[in-house]
């Protein structure tokens, strides 16, 4: 289950804009805004419902601060939450800059927005990359001589959908006593949703979060593999369905995508009654997270075969495309499965 | 010391422990009704005060001991179809003393009052509090047109200095005669009401009044709200049906601080999900929790899928 976001607030909130430019380009540099961006109920609910909307998703993955990151992101992540001598706004500027200085000239620019919330009784951190259309200018203003951004020009931008690609990256302390343990977050990338899985670990993730993803694919990969045929033996009754379930399974962890969003999944592969009920296997099953990033190491051979494996002792085993196009499974009036095997018979023999 | 002063004496030293044994038995009433999904009118309870306890000694020539509603707790229901669920929830959750059945002394051709009276102690594991252990409490049941009569009966009866006229007992009678057909004809066309379309609907959006209230007091358009719950009642298994009000109060007790904190963060906002400040946003968030995947396939053969997905973000779980 997804972090759980209802009593989200937007304290405060303040936006940089990171320009797009060549490493090489010494001159740029973010224009920062100084205070606080003054915004009104309206549009701190807008940063709420789009914090909510992307972290609380089921493309959204739980990570952790890598201990071998050169990110000083996560340090200053830490002193956000931790309130303790914490300058928001010369923090959030780091934040921007560090975004600025590692970022190549490939990364489209755009706005970093620092948020301080709270959820519940807990201080939680909200970093948010948003990138406006291009041609759109920032129009600043000034209230009592320091800089910032004109809160009109910002609710022209936010609410008309000028901006578009939102990255966020959303953390909050570890559970019990705040302060013990490294904070928990949660990234939602929507940019990188079907990207090749050579683009997974994106630079907003690592490279400028600092943050690894927080269980190893291998073994989330090989968990979802388990618990979803556990599932489909144990709730799938029809033998037709229980089939396509599995062939779907391994069809979807072996394309060539980079990710496997769960709930997807289930709303596109399973019987419509199925859905909520696979969603809680899966949660009780310990996946709060509903997408995983694929990697096959540990199931590579039983994601090549399929087996049908009946109560009379009989068992059928086929490669897993060659099952595709020569075995059909379907269901007899008694609920029985009957199996159709077309092909040339290679041998006969005793085993 | 005449026996009534022994009996002021011991009840100032008894009060709290009866005041504290009709609050549990009270408590033990809601929670099981809640869990049975029975929803009285009242349940209420209270130790008898000092004057009507010695005047009752004197009155009826009782000693202190046999005084038995010291403690006394009050169960009234609609309709006459309610009553059997509570006593046999009564009788299944303290131990039975003795019962009354006001209706069977009175046979067919009399009328009067017909509540079911009970003496009772708690259960054992009940007994967490000592001091409250083994001592006896009444409890009475009955609907609403039989608590009228009884109301009104004590009220015309008892207070005139002197014996109310024949006359005038024989006319409260057959008001009480009236009562009772009443109290009949109400529960007939509860149930003749409870067959007819959309009544499961009217049922749950009465009992979800008592919380939109609690969390706001805006207005709601009730014709909407009647054709919402009518539409997404579907969403619930089969099975589930009948305990939908239970189900929904159980989660707006779980879910109290949030359900505040969102109502309050929307409060003053011009641009607010349509529903929410409906009765019903207590069904859906329960359902967004729950079953999100029923609810949104059920909800978008009626309405837009951007309300639904309004609603979701406001409860945190937004439909993706």
């Amino acid at each position: 289950m997804p972090l759980a976001l209802g009593q989200l607030t937007i304290k405060r909130i303040i936006i940089h804009e990171v320009p797009r430019h060549l490493r090489s380009d010494t001159k740029s540099s973010p224009t920062y805004s100084e205070i606080e961006s003054p915004l009104d109920a309206e549009l701190k609910m807008f940063f709420r419902g789009k914090i909510i909307e992307t972290v609380g998703s089921s493309a959204a993955y739980d990570v952790i601060f890598d201990a071998a990151t050169t990110s000083p992101v996560p340090q200053f992540v830490r002193e956000l939450l931790s309130g303790k001598q914490a300058n928001f706004v010369e923090v959030s500027k780091k934040i921007a800059k560090h975004l600025h200085d590692a970022q190549g000239g490939a990364s489209p620019g755009g706005l970093v927005t620092v948020v301080d919330c709270s959820l519940g009784a807990k201080r939680a951190v909200g970093i948010l990359k948003l990138e406006k259309e291009e041609g759109v200018q920032l129009r600043e203003t000034t209230q009592g001589g320091l800089r910032t951004f004109d809160v009109n020009y910002i609710r022209d931008l936010i609410l008309t959908r000028k901006t578009k690609l939102f990255k966020v990256g959303f953390f909050y302390p570890p559970d019990g006593d705040e302060g013990d343990g490294e904070p928990g977050g949660t990234v939602c990338d929507e940019q990188r949703g079907y990207m090749p899985r050579t683009e997974v670990a994106g630079f907003f993730l690592t490279g400028f979060l600092g943050c690894c993803l927080a269980e190893d694919p291998r073994i989330s990969t090989k968990r979802f593999f388990l618990a979803a045929q556990e599932f489909f033996n144990q709730q799938i009754k029809d033998p037709v369905e229980r089939t396509q379930a599995l062939t779907h399974l391994l069809s979807e962890l072996t394309n060539q995508k980079a990710k496997l969003n769960l709930k997807q999944f289930a709303r596109d592969h399973l019987p419509t009654q199925k859905v909520q009920p696979f969603l809680n296997h899966l949660e009780q099953e310990g996946f709060r997270s509903l997408t995983i990033v694929k990697n096959l190491e540990l199931i590579e051979s039983q994601t090549r075969k399929m087996a049908l494996e009946f109560q009379n002792g009989v068992t059928v085993v086929g490669d897993r495309e060659a099952f595709g196009e020569s075995v059909k499974v379907d269901r007899t009036r008694d609920g029985s499965a009957r199996v159709e095997i077309t092909g040339q018979l290679k041998q006969v023999k005793g085993k | 010391m005449s026996e009534l002063s022994d009996a002021r004496v011991q009840w100032i030293s008894e009060e709290l422990r009866y005041d504290n044994l009709q609050r549990r038995i009270v408590a033990i009433l809601k929670e099981k009704l809640r869990s049975e999904g029975i929803v009285p009118l009242v349940v209420s309870g209270r130790a008898k005060g000092l004057p009507n306890l010695l005047k009752k000694m004197l009155r009826k020539g009782y000693t202190y001991n046999m005084i038995t509603d010291k403690a006394g707790c009050r169960v009234v229901v609609r309709f006459r179809h309610e009553v059997k669920p509570v006593l046999t929830l009564v009788e299944g959750s303290f131990n039975i003393i003795s019962k009354e059945d006001k209706s069977e002394a009175l046979g067919h051709n009399k009328v009067g009052y017909s509540g079911v009276h009970y003496d009772v102690a708690l259960k054992n594991p009940e007994s967490e509090m000592g001091d409250i252990q083994g001592l006896q409490c009444e409890i009475q049941v009955h609907t609403l047109c039989q608590s009228l009569w009884a109301e009104m009966d004590h009220e015309l009866s008892y207070k005139p200095a002197q014996p109310v006229p024949e006359d005038i007992r024989r006319l409260i009678y057959l008001l009480n005669a009236q009562l009772e057909i009443a109290d009949r004809s109400f529960d007939a066309i509860s149930v003749e009401i409870e067959k007819l379309p959309g009544a499961n609907a009217l049922k749950l959006l009465q009992s979800l009044e008592r919380h939109f209230y609690r969390f706001t007091g805006e207005t709601f358009d009730n014709e909407l709200s009647l054709q919402v719950l009518e539409n997404v009642l579907s969403s619930y298994a089969p099975g589930e049906r009948n305990r939908i009000p239970v189900i929904v109060e159980e989660f707006v007790e779980t879910n109290a601080t949030t359900l505040q904190f969102i109502f309050n963060q929307y409060q003053n906002l011009a641009n607010r999900p349509l529903l929410l400040f409906q009765p019903e946003s207590f069904v859906l968030f329960e359902r967004l929790e729950k079953d999100p995947h029923t609810l949104e396939e059920v909800w978008t053969k009626h309405y837009p899928r951007e309300e639904l997905e309004l609603l979701g973000t406001a409860w945190g779980r937004p439909l993706d």
